[in-house]
This record gives C-alpha cells, sequence and structure tokens, in this order.
C-alpha cells in the first residue's frame, strides 16, 4: 500500500501534463459525444482532473472543497441522465446508430480542433491578463473555457448545455482561483456548481416529461 | 445576532415551510405575504449596532456578519432599496394567488429574495455577481414546469448570466491589482471594459437579449414577470452602486455612452419586434425590453434627475408587470398565449383581458398609464442633447402601443365556436381576479396621473449615487 510520502510526488505527477491531457480530451468528448454513458463518465473524469489541477492554486484542502463539490455535481448529472434513459440522442430520435461518424459529428470534431488551437494561442504568455500560477493551469482552464463555450453554442437541450455550462465554469474556475483564492469564493464558486447542476437536472427532467406528455397525446 | 443574517434566514426558513405547503396555494401566499411584510418591517425598524429589548431580553442587532473571511453588510443607505424588494416581492406574492401561480413560485421567490439581499450585502461588492449567478440557476425551478414545458428561456438566461459574471469578478481582480500599483492606468481601463461588457450582458442588452423574449413566451407570467422585473431591477442597482463606488468609472464619458447606446439597442430591437409578435408573452418581452432600454438610457444619461428617472422607471415596472401577470395568469393555460388561442378565452374573461392590456400599456408607456410620466421626464431630458435617441425611444414605445392595438383587434374577434352559438353565454371570470384586476387596473390609472406616488420612494433609492453625480 502506498504511504503519504509516497503520494505526494505521485500526486504532483499527474497534476501535470497528464491532467491537461486528459482536460483536453473530456472536453473534447462532451463536446463531441450524444451517448449519456460516455458523457457522464467524460465529466467524472474531467472533474477528477481539474481537481487535481486545484492543488498548484489553492491549498490542498482547499482543492479537496473543488473536488467534493465536482463530486456532488457528478452525481447530480449521473440520476439526471439515469432518469433520461441512457440513450443517445440518435436513439431518442429515431435514428439508425451506425458505426460511421454522422455528419454532425464530424462538424463537431472539426469544431473542437478549432477551439482546442484558439484555446491553445489564448495561453500563450502575455495574451491574456492572468498571472501565471501554472502553465499546466491556465492551458487546461482556457481549454475548458473554449470548449464550454463550443457546447453552449452547438446545442439546445438541457442536459448538454448543462454540461456546457459546467465546463465553461470548471475552467473559469480555475482561472480565477488563480487571483482569488479566499476561502468564500471558492466554496460560493463550488455552491454555483451545485445550483448550476441542479437547475440543469430540473429543466432536463421537465423537458423529458414534456416530450413523454406529447408522445402519449400523439398516440 | 447579526441584522444581514436574520433577515436572510427569515426568506430561507419560509422557503422550505411554503415548498411543503405547495398543495395549498393560499396557505403559501399568507406564509409568503407575511414573510415580505415582516422583512419590511425589519428593515425599516431594526436598529444597528445598538442593544435592544425584545420580550424582556437584551439584543445587538450588528449590522455584519463574517463569513470565511468576508462580510455580509447591512448600511443604512440600503434601507429604501430593500424595503423596495420587499414591497416588488410582496405584490408578486399576493399576486400568485390570484394567478394560480405554479406550486414552486412562492418557495423559489423567497430563496430568491435570500439571494437578492445577498447580492446587496456582500462585501467587497463585486462577489455580488456570484450571487447573480445562484440566482438564474435558483431561477429556472420557476422558469419551467409541467404545465410550462419549454426549458429554453430558463436555459437561455442561465447561460447569459454564466457568461456576464466572470467579466464582473475579473473587473474586480483588476481592481485590486490597481489598488496594488496606483499610477498604472491599465488595470482601470481593463476593468472598464470588463465591467461594460458583463454588466451588458447580465442586463439583456443587444445582442443578448433573446433571452428576454424566450422567458416572457415560455414561462409562467408572474414568474416570468418577477425575473424580468425585481431580479433584473437587483442588477441595475447592482450596476448603480458600482457607479457610486467607483469616481473614475463616474468620470469615464465613454462607459456612459456605451449605457446609452446599449439601451438605443435594446429599444431598437424591442421595436423591431414588438409590433409582429403573435403571443401575449413575445409582446410583453419586447415592451419590457424597450422599457429597459429607456432605463439605460436614462442611466447613461449620469445626471442625478436622469438616476432618478431610471429609478422611477424600475419601480413602476414592477407595479405593471404584476398586474400584467395576474391578467395573463388566468388566460394563458395549457394551450400557450398565441393570439389565436386567447380569442375564446378573452371574451370569457373580461376582467383579466382588461388587467393584461392596462400592464401591457403601462409598459409601453401609454398616456395616462403609470409608465407614462417617467418616459415622459426622460424624453423632456433627450430632447435637448440627444434628440436622436427621444426620436428612437417614441418610434419604439409607437411599436409596442401598436401591437397592444393589434393584439386587442385579433384577441376580440369571436371564435368560431362562439359564431356558432346564438347567445351571448356571459363571463366565466373568477371573482377573485375582479378583485385584483380592477385595483390593479386603477393603482395603474392612479400612479399615471399623480407620479409622485412613487417618485419619492424611487430617489430615494438612489440618493447615493445622484448626489455623487451633482
Amino acid at each position: 500500500m502506498l504511504a503519504t510520502t509516497d503520494m505526494i510526488p505521485l500526486l504532483a505527477y499527474w497534476a501535470g501534463t497528464p491532467a491537461v491531457a486528459a482536460v483536453f480530451v473530456t472536453a473534447a468528448i462532451l463536446v463531441i459525444a450524444e451517448d449519456l454513458r460516455v458523457l457522464v463518465f467524460a465529466l467524472a473524469a474531467q472533474y477528477l482532473f481539474v481537481g487535481l489541477l486545484y492543488t498548484h492554486v489553492l491549498a490542498p484542502q482547499v482543492a479537496g472543497i473543488k473536488i467534493t463539490s465536482g463530486l456532488i455535481v457528478w452525481l447530480i448529472v449521473f440520476f439526471s441522465a439515469h432518469q433520461h434513459g441512457w440513450r443517445p440522442a440518435s436513439a431518442i430520435s429515431g435514428a439508425p446508430a451506425r458505426w460511421v461518424l454522422p455528419v454532425r459529428a464530424r462538424f463537431r470534431v472539426c469544431a473542437v480542433i478549432l477551439a482546442t488551437l484558439i484555446g491553445w494561442k489564448l495561453a500563450t504568455p502575455g495574451v491574456l491578463p492572468f498571472p501565471v500560477a501554472s502553465e499546466h493551469v491556465t492551458l487546461g482552464a482556457l481549454q475548458l473555457i473554449c470548449q464550454g463555450l463550443l457546447l453552449l453554442g452547438l446545442t439546445s437541450r438541457p442536459l448538454k448545455t448543462g454540461l456546457g455550462i459546467l465546463t465553461f465554469l470548471s475552467g473559469f474556475g480555475l482561472l480565477y482561483s488563480g487571483v482569488e483564492p479566499a476561502l468564500m469564493v471558492v466554496g460560493v464558486l463550488a455552491a454555483v456548481d451545485v445550483a448550476v447542476a441542479l437547475a440543469i437536472s430540473y429543466l432536463a427532467a421537465v423537458h423529458v416529461s414534456s416530450g413523454s406528455v406529447a408522445e402519449s397525446a400523439r398516440r | 445576532m447579526s441584522l444581514p443574517l436574520l433577515l436572510m434566514a427569515l426568506p430561507m426558513v419560509t422557503a422550505v415551510l411554503t415548498y411543503n405547503l405547495r398543495r395549498w396555494l393560499w396557505f403559501q401566499v399568507l406564509l409568503a405575504v407575511g414573510t415580505a411584510m415582516a422583512l419590511i418591517v425589519l428593515v425599516q425598524v431594526s436598529p444597528v449596532d445598538q442593544m435592544v429589548v425584545v420580550a424582556g431580553r437584551d439584543v445587538l442587532l450588528r449590522s455584519s456578519w463574517e463569513v470565511l473571511g468576508r462580510s455580509f453588510t447591512f448600511v443604512s443607505s440600503d434601507r429604501p432599496l430593500l424595503t423596495f424588494l420587499f414591497s416588488a416581492a410582496l405584490l408578486f406574492f399576493l399576486a400568485a394567488g390570484a394567478a394560480r401561480a405554479p406550486a414552486l413560485f412562492l418557495p423559489v421567490g423567497l430563496g430568491l429574495l435570500l439571494l437578492m439581499e445577498a447580492t446587496v450585502f456582500v462585501q467587497p461588492f463585486v462577489y455580488a455577481a456570484l450571487f447573480l449567478e445562484l440566482i438564474a440557476a435558483v431561477a429556472a425551478f420557476m422558469l419551467a414546469d409541467r404545465v410550462y414545458a419549454r426549458t429554453d428561456g430558463a436555459l437561455r438566461y442561465l447561460v447569459f448570466v454564466s457568461l456576464g459574471v466572470p467579466f464582473i469578478l475579473l473587473a474586480g481582480w483588476q481592481l485590486e491589482v490597481h489598488q496594488v500599483s496606483p499610477d498604472d492606468a491599465l488595470p482601470l481601463a481593463r476593468a472598464t471594459w470588463m465591467l461594460a461588457v458583463g454588466f451588458m450582458i447580465i442586463l439583456a442588452v443587444a445582442p443578448f437579449h433573446s433571452w428576454v423574449a424566450m422567458v416572457a413566451r415560455h414561462s409562467p407570467p408572474l414568474a416570468a414577470g418577477f425575473v424580468l422585473t425585481v431580479v433584473q431591477a437587483v442588477v441595475a442597482f447592482f450596476l448603480m452602486d458600482t457607479l457610486a463606488q467607483f469616481d473614475w468609472l463616474r468620470a469615464n464619458a465613454n462607459f456612459f455612452l456605451a449605457l446609452r447606446l446599449g439601451g438605443m439597442a435594446m429599444a431598437a430591437f424591442g421595436a423591431v419586434f414588438a409590433f409582429g409578435q403573435r403571443s401575449l408573452g413575445g409582446l410583453m418581452g419586447y415592451s419590457v425590453l424597450i422599457d429597459w432600454g429607456a432605463t439605460l438610457l436614462a442611466i447613461g444619461l449620469g445626471t442625478p434627475e436622469s438616476i432618478a428617472v431610471a429609478a422611477m422607471l424600475i419601480v413602476v415596472r414592477v407595479l405593471a408587470l404584476v398586474v400584467w401577470g395576474v391578467g395573463a395568469g388566468v388566460l394563458v393555460g395549457p394551450f400557450g398565449d398565441d393570439y389565436e388561442n386567447m380569442r375564446g378565452r378573452a371574451r370569457n374573461h373580461p376582467f383579466a383581458m382588461v388587467a393584461v392590456f392596462a400592464g401591457g400599456l403601462s409598459l409601453s408607456a401609454m398616456p395616462l398609464m403609470a409608465g407614462f410620466p417617467g418616459r415622459w421626464a426622460l424624453f423632456s431630458m433627450l430632447s435637448g442633447a440627444h434628440t436622436g435617441y427621444a426620436i428612437g425611444l417614441l418610434i419604439a414605445g409607437t411599436s409596442s402601443w401598436l401591437g397592444y392595438a393589434r393584439a386587442l383587434c385579433i384577441i376580440l374577434r369571436r371564435s368560431e365556436s362562439q359564431d356558432e352559438q346564438s347567445y351571448y353565454a356571459g363571463a366565466e371570470e373568477d371573482p377573485l381576479t375582479i378583485v385584483f384586476a380592477v385595483p390593479g387596473v386603477l393603482l395603474l390609472l392612479w400612479v399615471g396621473l399623480a407620479p409622485q406616488l412613487l417618485s419619492r420612494m424611487a430617489q430615494r433609492i438612489v440618493e447615493n449615487l445622484a448626489q455623487l453625480l451633482a
């Protein structure tokens, strides 16, 4: 079993380049994927690695608050998706599932690549007026912000829009914690994440119930 | 005991109680109205930082509540603003009974009241932006339900607030940078544009206005009215508070120009879309957009008189939308608020229809209605140096009037089922609707004839900023 002294260098390693790479991948998956199982898994991984990135700008105990709030947010989204029915959007709309990338997904892949490049360019020192606490944090945060904005622009369904807001807020929270590490601000930002998750979960439930009412009315 | 804590705890406790009473609307209404009244009394009479005797015990009501290194502080100059917020909430809560508001309206409304208080109390005040984000998230619970199942408006509102809040928070950080190196003007310049962009997004300045019409069209009428007047009023007063705090911002002519242009853009977009609307909610949404545009124009003039006019417009808007909400809550059912769907219902609910049109015309600043005196005062101020703005605002107002005239023509046409009837079945109006609609409409007319009833209250809310601008 690992001792605490062994865990610290391991944590420092995982909070570096691997965390940024994971954030790149999970944010891209959130934009491209339609299957709720994939989305929920990507969100869990994203919150885990964002929590690790927080250790660069906050004390580990305070970063723990963010990881805990991330866990709560993920649980809310998980149960909301569970209620939704775990079906991909194509199954809900009745389109047959195929093993080729549909046009929509191909467009999203291109958009994700563009957003990644924009985020990469903005992370160049001197472009944005942020103190560079850590290059990893700046790069990860800007990726989250860009992909979050992209997701907000591409979807109108409550759950995916909510994932866009949460991704955007994760990125902003990382950047802002570097300049304002006050405990109250960290706490309120965590409360904001939870409130947003609850709101989108509620809106997704209303959306689904309205769809089922319309379906039964058609029958 | 701390007064901010007491003022914030009271609505939270009653929000939980009203949620549990959601099967009994009138118990909910009584509890919510009682809470709002208790808050008004507390704000008006509570001595701050003085020992008072309550039930034989000495109690010290402190003005500040420290939480994790930051504070929620009550200052005496907050009294008029808080009184306005609680009074506005009281009117909406009272109207909820007549308009048969959704079960979550009152508990969520009380929860929003708590968060709105937090935006007023929190220090440093730029953290109020964080509470605006919480408000947008909590408001989603009243903006959609099983009957009003379109979630687009609530979602779009949440998205835009989420986009706007970071700008305001980052502006606060730039101000801290400026305090460290006061000779460097760059942080101030950055803070200025960040504040401008943040407020423009949250105040729904075009092109960030789409959520206003969506909320108005797809959400329960009273809930939409609450968000578009009371919640947005908190944002506007937050903007005025920001102006009062920073003399460099008050001295920045470009910031005021941006406010005027933003206000004009809102009025222009409202004017283009108001006339062509085919639903009551849509017409209300674009009329509110025009009215908010007028308010921003008034703030952008940057004189003590114009700030008082802006406050007057905000206060009067509450009355107009409460009356509109009572009528629309009765008329708009599960079939939506399209004019065609309203045709039969409007003839059967004449008092509700009069309430909708009186509230809407007051919002459009029709002469003799409550919204007119404030708009007229603004026209007088604009007519000298800013004639173009005055003409634009006049055209926008006219579009809104014509929109209501057109709506009235369509709605009053007899429906096919009524055409087939050889007799008039008579009105189906609930007496409760009459009890609320008649005094509401009379109040709108009375304020239209005697605006000084509310103008003094409005002046007191912005007294600080007006003195600084003088």
